[in-house]
């Protein structure tokens, strides 16, 4: 008997055989092309699943503290905790709640009620379980806490893996009592952030500045896990002053951890865990004593002061009034402070970005001028009636009836106008102009918290801006700080530091640096190209300014000062207003700090160079060399 | 095959009973298991009296004498006590304060104590038939023991402060910021210790010398202010920089104590 599968093959259609062929062809292409994805790219698919598997978790550094050349602490972090929960801890709660809903819901269907849809019901079990975690804080702490974020689904959708704030904002004390009631493995958590901290309050408040929100994505490139899908939570940035220039350094280092995520994207395992590190600190050259004394003396004034040490160009203290706390500006900037700041005009740091006209403190630089030009010498002797007629126009003089005959330490003392008004003439603009760029008037000091360039009056300037061709009356105006002269107090402290020391310019820097050889070179200066004779005879004006003249209020008894005041006029807001100016240095013979004071006027003469400014230059005297003798 | 059978049902029965059933047969199982901890504590007390009172005539003499002096100091301790306690009394009176008395002291005999790797805890001879609930502070002479984690009839379990379990509210002495204070579990071969965490970064662990002192802290309602918890042996810096945390050692007692109290805060009490 044959057998029957060989019948059945020998009498098929040879046709056939095409067609096992073809299947034996599908069948080893299914195959190379398995053993291909399986065995060639395994790699490559294990590294694609691990990456739809992970997820990272990106975690800023705490800032780096703050410090004045003392030591001590001016800005810092202070800790805020919150009650927090992770979405994978309560997963399980979240599906029981779920049910119950479901199945409430469903019987109620039978007796005629709306079902509502998955998504709603879910929305519904996450803020049952959510809310029920805050009320089991609140009676822990006898406290009435609303949930913090009631946007749990798009935190749910969008940053699952970072926690879930229930409660912002416990005290240490609630902190410290949920973490005693608070079972170790319960679901609730707390979370520790900081927010920045200024003890001080609003003392130095431009000079350090504020920090806010860095919505920007950070940087994590460098950071393990740089392909992997990445959430991060918010850090922090410097916006202004100390804050903003030294981010790269108070920055902290940015941490990271890396989870392993299932299908549903709830973690389950940790695999890499880079602690964030706290960032570098910064000793700035304030001194918070001697800031805190020249804001007192300020009162409720506007204005600006500096104080530079004469030799390092440190500053010792920089006030600008009107200030604000930035401590109300953490963790956010909320409309209602902001605009609380805005009325008062107190975001502006006068100090170095309010460009003002200097009025008499420029006189100096007419005189060396003067000097160098030749027009005057230290013995010079000019008459002044009260007024001085450029052009068809009568400039006056500070004095109505004149001073009568001065010679240029007199005129420094008495800050006769008319002096100088000659003077500058005399010398002509392009001189004083020349005099002034020599000084690096129109130059940035190079403090490192951003500044305003000063303005130097020149018939370039003038035109460039358009008011046309430059007149006799402008010189007579520039020779007197005013005008189209324009100058911040801190380029003004610098000037009176250069003086002082008898050279040219002063590099100013906010950083405290015992180490730092502050020569020539380093301040990028030369000597002051005049002689001995034609130094002192400026010098003895400004000395006899506190002995006798107009910066008599300024006097400390005991400690020989030199200074120079100024009245401004300037309108303020299209508002006419005066400015008290005075620069001044001591000792004379050993000159240690350099100050310039600059006091806003809220109308015409409510305020005055000696009167006003002087007390507050006082003040800091005082408090700088009672300091020193202790 | 049957009692593989057996054993898978109830297995199963196990896995899937509610939640209720299941503390319900492990509380019941506790209470059954109860006189067996509690046995092995009296046959020791049990032994020691045989032992003693094997002693002769004259040493058992010696040793009633001994024992009535410290008695007698005892007494006149207790009777100072009585006293200063009617002195507090009179000044609350007198200027209108309330009462200070927020526990009363249930001293307790340890029946059994498992200290290992996994567990923390200490069984004592008091329940809730004596008024100890869970969450109730318990004390020694030495200063924090735990805290009540299960409560029976006549036996309570204890969570040991040196328990990875235990996390609770503390004051660095000479401080009035709360600090963190948590079990570090057990360290084989070294003596106990817990972390504290969250330190502000001004504080150091040793003052002239000295390691500075743990003590508890009343914040949570647990514990009253001033017990020792344990001496803060190391601080350092975080690596956030914004809070020290370190190493705490706790009392040596704990693995050789024979009686603790039990603070029974007294609105409990008196329900």
């Amino acid at each position: 008997m044959r057998n029957k599968s060989v019948d059945i093959l020998e009498n098929s259609n040879p046709r056939i055989r095409i067609f096992y062929m073809l299947f034996a062809l599908a069948f080893l292409i299914l195959a190379i092309v398995l053993g291909y994805r399986q065995i060639y790219l395994y790699d490559y698919y294990v590294e694609k699943g691990e990456r739809q598997s992970m997820r990272r978790v990106i975690e800023p550094g705490a800032r780096g503290d703050i410090f004045d050349r003392y030591g001590r602490l001016l800005v810092t972090n202070e800790p805020r905790f919150s009650a927090v929960v992770y979405f994978n801890e309560i997963r399980k709660e979240l599906r029981e709640e779920y049910f119950r809903l479901k199945k409430k819901y469903l019987a109620a269907k039978d007796s005629g009620a709306e079902m509502p849809s998955v998504a709603q019901i879910t929305k519904q079990a996450r803020a049952n379980v959510l809310n029920g975690y805050v009320d089991r804080i609140n009676m822990i702490l006898g406290s009435d806490y609303k949930l913090a974020d009631d946007d749990y689904d798009r935190h749910f959708r969008q940053k699952a893996l970072l926690p879930f704030p229930l409660v912002k904002n416990l005290s240490a004390r609630e902190h410290a009592i949920l973490a005693e009631r608070i079972p170790i493995d319960s679901p609730i958590q707390i979370y520790t952030d900081t927010s920045r901290y200024y003890p001080y309050g609003a003392r130095a408040a431009h000079v350090l500045g504020y920090v806010g929100s860095n919505v920007d994505e950070i940087d994590a490139s460098n950071i393990v896990g740089s392909d992997l899908r990445t959430y991060s939570f918010t850090g922090k940035i410097g916006k202004t002053g100390v804050e903003r220039a030294f981010e790269s350094v108070l920055s902290g280092d940015i941490g990271a951890k890396i989870w392993v995520v299932d299908l549903a994207g709830y973690q389950y395992d940790n695999v890499v865990n880079v602690k964030p590190k706290k960032g570098g600190n910064v000793v700035t050259s304030l001194d918070i004593d001697l800031q805190a004394v020249i804001e007192d003396s300020f009162g409720d004034r506007k204005g600006a002061a500096v104080v530079l040490d004469v030799k390092t160009g440190e500053v010792l203290s920089m006030v600008s009034k009107p200030d604000y706390d930035p401590n109300s500006l953490s963790p956010y900037i909320s409309y209602k402070v902001n605009d609380e700041i805005t009325a008062r005009d107190a975001w502006l740091n006068r100090a170095t970005q309010g460009r003002y006209p200097p009025g008499s403190p420029y006189k100096i630089i007419t005189a060396m001028a003067g000097l160098m030009t030749g027009v005057i010498d230290e013995n010079s002797v000019k008459t002044c009636n009260g007024g001085y007629k450029v052009g068809s126009r009568i400039f006056p003089c500070n004095k109505r009836y004149g001073h009568g005959e001065v010679d240029l330490s007199a005129a420094i003392a008495q800050s006769c106008n008319v002096y100088f008004y000659m003077t500058g003439i005399d010398a002509d603009i392009k001189s004083i102009a020349a005099t002034a760029k020599d000084f690096g008037m129109d130059q940035p000091t190079g403090i490192e918290i951003g500044e305003r360039r000063g303005v130097i009056a020149t018939p370039e300037y003038k035109r460039e801006i358009g008011y046309g061709k430059w007149l006799g009356g402008d010189t007579a105006n520039a020779s007197i700080g005013q005008g189209f002269v324009l100058e911040t107090p801190l380029e003004m402290a610098a000037f009176a530091a250069s003086l002082a020391r008898k050279q040219t310019r002063t590099k100013v820097s906010i950083i405290h640096d015992p180490s730092r050889k502050a020569d020539m070179e380093y301040h990028n200066a030369v000597p002051i190209p005049l002689s001995d004779v034609h130094y002192k005879a400026i010098l003895q004006g400004m000395i006899d300014a506190v002995e006798k003249g107009t910066c008599r209020r300024s006097k400390v008894e005991g400690l020989a000062s030199a200074a120079k005041s100024g009245t401004a006029q300037v309108p303020i807001n299209g508002k006419p207003s005066t400015l008290a100016w005075m620069i001044a240095f001591a000792p004379v013979e050993n000159p240690q700090i350099a100050i310039c004071v600059m006091v806003e006027g809220d109308e015409t003469g409510d305020v005055a160079g000696g009167s006003t400014a002087g007390p507050i230059v006082r003040a800091a005297f005082e408090a700088y060399f009672d300091k020193g003798a202790q | 095959m049957r009692n593989a059978a057996i054993f898978a049902a109830l297995f199963i029965a196990c896995v899937f009973l509610p939640p209720w059933l299941r503390k319900a047969g492990s509380g019941i199982f506790d209470e059954f298991r109860a006189p067996i901890d509690v046995l092995p504590a009296a046959l020791g007390d049990l032994e020691k009296y045989w032992a003693l009172n094997s002693n002769s005539k004259k040493a058992l003499l010696e040793a009633g004498r001994d024992l009535a002096r410290l008695n007698a100091s005892y007494q006149l301790k207790n009777m100072e006590n009585s006293v200063l306690r009617e002195k507090l009394a009179r000044y609350e009176n007198f200027f209108r304060i309330p009462s200070y008395d927020k526990y009363r002291m249930e001293v307790a005999r340890v029946a059994r104590r498992d200290i290992s790797a996994w567990w923390q805890i200490m069984v004592i001879r008091k329940g809730s038939a004596h008024g100890i609930k869970e969450g109730c502070a318990v004390i020694s002479s030495g200063g924090v023991v735990g805290r009540i984690s299960k409560v029976g009839a006549y036996t309570s379990v204890v969570e040991l402060v040196s328990s990875s379990k235990f996390r609770m509210a503390a004051y660095i002495e000479g401080e009035n910021r709360p600090v963190i204070y948590q079990g570090a579990g057990a360290v084989t071969f070294h003596e106990a210790c817990g972390e504290v965490t969250d330190v502000p970064i001004d504080v150091s662990a040793y003052s002239n010398g000295r390691p500075l002192r743990l003590w508890t802290s009343s914040l949570a309602g647990t514990f009253p202010d001033g017990l020792l918890i344990g001496e803060v042996k190391t601080l350092s810096l975080d690596s956030d920089g914004v809070f020290k945390s370190g190493m705490v050692l706790l009392s040596g007692e704990l693995s050789s104590l024979r009686e603790v109290a039990v603070l029974v805060p007294i609105e409990n009490a008196s329900k």
